[in-house]
């Protein structure tokens, strides 16, 4: 992931190539239709000629069959015109639904040291704006781009059999100002991207804004957020007066390749004309080609900078793309009949090169045992939760749960046997019943029940005036601390898995919740392989064993009696404890 | 009335334009006059070559070139210094209207985001901002002369088509 690969214009279509693929069929038909209006039209070219050489010929006759025939090709073209923008619309539409469940898809297999390495504001910026630029330019511009090309080379060469000279006097000039636009377009794409770089990270303060609105109104942060977020619309602004700037010099270019072709085709027309080289009706039928090769031309120069644009939001999807997943390969979990539930061998991690998170661990954690682990704030005890949750995959040494490498077997099928409680637990703003069955999708009522009564969560739901059915509100804010920790024990329950990990459940709970929840804790880890880490003291004292981590590195390890007797640092946390509540 | 037509939201939006008003205006305005003017020209510069056709004369084609040169000369200078306007504009009015409603956002009370989803309030501020920038464009600051346009050139045309018949 930090080695951002660079696209060429060209490169991003490749990598997009994909979403085409499935539609095959689809383009296909597509292409035959653009090629028949693409004859259709310059047939019209041809009528054109032909009738105002009857005209001043004054054969009229041949103006009536002409005439009806001109009638019959503007129909056909009306009905080639509706098909084809139908198809590709149902092409545009199609590919791009598939895009989002893929992006969809692809996020939610990101590992989860990327959402830590990238404001949550940026990955969004990335997913809704960015891909809504390119959702319009494959739903417009493309389409348009693809028929300008065709209906140039088709004008093109019916012109040149009618006249190459004409043709070469009258677009002469083009080259130069396409080749002046495209330069000129690599310049509006840096300052295209450089301005979705500063729209992310204005999105980020957006992000932060709406994420810590308590934090910002109690502490008076209004100003600091409002100027930071200020800065960054006007470092966007920059860029896109840039970029418009840019797109303001494109004009003349834009002038001369609408206006001097039509202006060189009539003079030099009329000069051959005049010299009998071509009837007036050739020259009226070159006109009229001539804005089936100068417009789409003009307009093509624009589609250029509006594909270089839009290139600077498709990288930036791209690139979402190309951040690395979690591993999707391994074995299918099968259950073993395995002598310890966890075991951990000379475990190192860290998230800095030279700070170890989790340094030289081992433990051997056997079936149905509860493990404490302590220690002080930053010394791996999260990280180790993590780690066993197959959340970091890049460590050293090596972790088995219920007798299997956790790199070998798929993560999603690790994850099936272990249940992780954390202390900041994410509600869903969903009802009370629907949080609660994310732990098994198959869950019956009577089970959603059973577990919020194991939880210690049934009497307080079964107060509220709609009970299971009672909306949570985003991250839970209608629910207290404890209440939402006794739904995610509940999910917990529900989920019915061999090994649970609490990390610091009652943490951030008032006496009264955390009684509520330690009671409800012992009933979900009973028969089962728990670890559980925890700074009160009344949590830990019960455990089979105690492991003491110092600065990612197991230090003492034994059961509450042996470790207060050994006066290490285990000894020194609780007596700190002791004294912090006699105060 | 006006509610069903979203025309009071439309001069809701006209008055965000503010500060930057008169270069919104000059450039929209500007910009579709010059941009008429070429479509006009460009039929009345074939008609007049098309006389020189028929006429066989050598002076009524000099005639078109030099009107069609000075036209592309005067309509290039123009619309590098309109469309800049113009776009500068909508760009300043877009990031105005992005920290007006962050204030707006960072003074609501904290009920509402309780209320709203994180994610509705964000879509608000970025997505359906971008929406209002592609409204204040109006697609294309041409856009708004298209029909004077098409009855300017359908004239045109027609008595074009008359004088070689």
């Amino acid at each position: 992931m930090e080695n951002i690969k660079k696209y060429t214009t060209f490169g991003l279509f490749k990598r997009f190539y994909f979403l085409a693929k499935p539609y095959k069929h689809i383009i296909f038909i597509f292409a035959f239709c653009s090629i028949a209006n693409t004859f259709v039209n310059i047939s019209e070219g041809y009528l054109v000629k032909n009738l105002i050489d009857s005209t001043i010929n004054k054969d009229i006759g041949h103006i009536a069959e002409l005439a009806l025939l001109m009638a019959a090709i503007i129909v056909a073209g009306a009905v080639l015109g509706y098909l084809m923008k139908y198809i590709y619309g149902l092409f545009s539409a199609n590919s791009m639904a598939d895009f989002r469940a893929f992006l969809y898809k692809h996020l939610q297999k990101l590992p989860l040291d990327c959402f830590h390495k990238n404001h949550s504001g940026d990955i969004l910026s990335r997913f809704s704006n960015d891909s809504s630029s390119m959702q319009n330019f494959v739903g417009f511009e493309l389409l348009n781009m693809v028929l300008d090309i065709l209906m140039i080379l088709a004008a093109a060469s019916y012109m040149a059999i009618m006249s190459w000279k004409l043709l070469l006097f009258s677009i002469m000039l083009s080259p130069v100002a396409l080749f002046l636009i495209n330069w000129m377009a690599n310049y509006t794409k840096k300052y295209s991207k450089a301005n979705r770089d500063c729209v992310g990270k204005a999105n980020c303060v957006v992000q932060d804004i709406i994420g810590g609105i308590y934090m910002i109104k109690s502490f008076n942060l209004h100003r600091i957020f409002l100027e930071n977020y200020k800065k960054e619309t006007n470092e966007a602004l920059k860029c896109s007066l840039k970029e418009s700037f840019l797109n303001a010099c494109n004009a003349p270019f834009h002038v001369t390749l609408r206006m001097i072709p039509t202006v060189m085709c009539i003079s030099f027309g009329a000069f051959l004309s005049i010299r009998n080289e071509i009837t007036p009706g050739e020259l009226m039928a070159f006109m009229y080609l001539l804005g089936y090769v100068s417009w789409p031309l003009a307009f093509l120069t624009g589609r250029i900078s509006s594909l270089k644009s839009a290139a600077g939001a498709i990288e930036r999807v791209a690139e979402l793309m190309d951040w690395k997943q979690e591993r999707q390969s391994g074995a299918e979990f099968v259950d073993k009949s395995a002598a310890e539930a966890i075991v951990i061998e000379d475990l190192c991690f860290s998230y800095m090169e030279e700070v170890q998170a989790v340094s030289k661990l081992n433990a051997k954690i056997g079936k149905g045992k509860k493990i404490a682990v302590v220690g002080a704030s930053g010394c791996g005890k999260s990280t180790l939760v993590k780690l066993l949750s197959g959340l970091y995959e890049d460590y050293e040494g090596k972790i088995e749960i219920l007798g299997h490498d956790i790199r070998k077997v798929k993560l999603d099928s690790i994850r099936r046997h272990i249940s992780l409680v954390t202390q900041d637990t994410y509600l869903f703003p969903e009802s009370i019943g629907e949080n609660i069955a994310h732990g098994r999708k198959d869950a019956s009522m009577d089970d959603i029940l059973e577990a919020a009564k194991i939880a210690n969560a049934y009497e307080f739901i079964k107060e509220l005036p709609e009970g299971f059915e009672t909306l949570v509100g985003e991250r839970g804010v209608k629910l207290s601390g404890g209440q939402k920790q006794r739904i995610a024990l509940a999910r917990a329950v529900l989920k019915n898995t061999s090994i649970i990990l609490l990390d610091e459940p009652t943490s951030a709970l008032d006496t009264e919740s955390e009684l509520l929840v330690q009671e409800a804790m012992d009933r979900v880890m009973a028969e089962r392989t728990a670890i559980i880490i925890a700074h009160r003291y009344s949590t830990i004292k019960n455990a089979d064993e105690i492991l003491v981590l110092d600065k990612g590195e197991l230090v003492e390890r034994g059961t509450h009696d042996e470790l207060i007797l050994r006066r290490g640092i285990y000894h020194q946390l609780y007596e700190r404890q002791l004294m912090k509540q006699a105060i | 009335m006006f509610e069903k037509l979203g025309l009071k939201t439309l001069f809701k939006l006209l008055r965000g334009i503010g500060a930057h008003k008169l270069s919104y205006y000059t450039g929209l305005f500007g910009f579709s006059i010059v941009e008429a003017s070429i479509v006009i020209l460009i039929p009345i510069i074939i008609k007049i070559m098309m006389d020189a056709v028929l006429n066989k004369d050598m002076a009524i084609l000099r005639q078109g070139i030099a009107l069609a040169v000075l036209e592309a000369v005067i309509a290039s200078s123009l619309f590098i210094v309109l469309i800049y306007l113009f776009w500068s504009a909508v760009n300043r009015i877009a990031a105005d209207i992005k920290i007006k409603m962050m204030h707006r956002v960072l003074n609501l009370t904290v009920a509402y985001f309780e209320k709203q989803h994180s994610g509705d309030i964000i879509s608000r501020i970025t997505n359906d901002i971008n929406n209002l920038y592609g409204a204040a464009t109006l697609d294309s600051p041409s856009s708004i002369f298209t029909p004077f346009k098409t009855c300017a050139l359908s004239y045109v045309n027609s008595t074009s088509l008359i004088s070689i018949i």
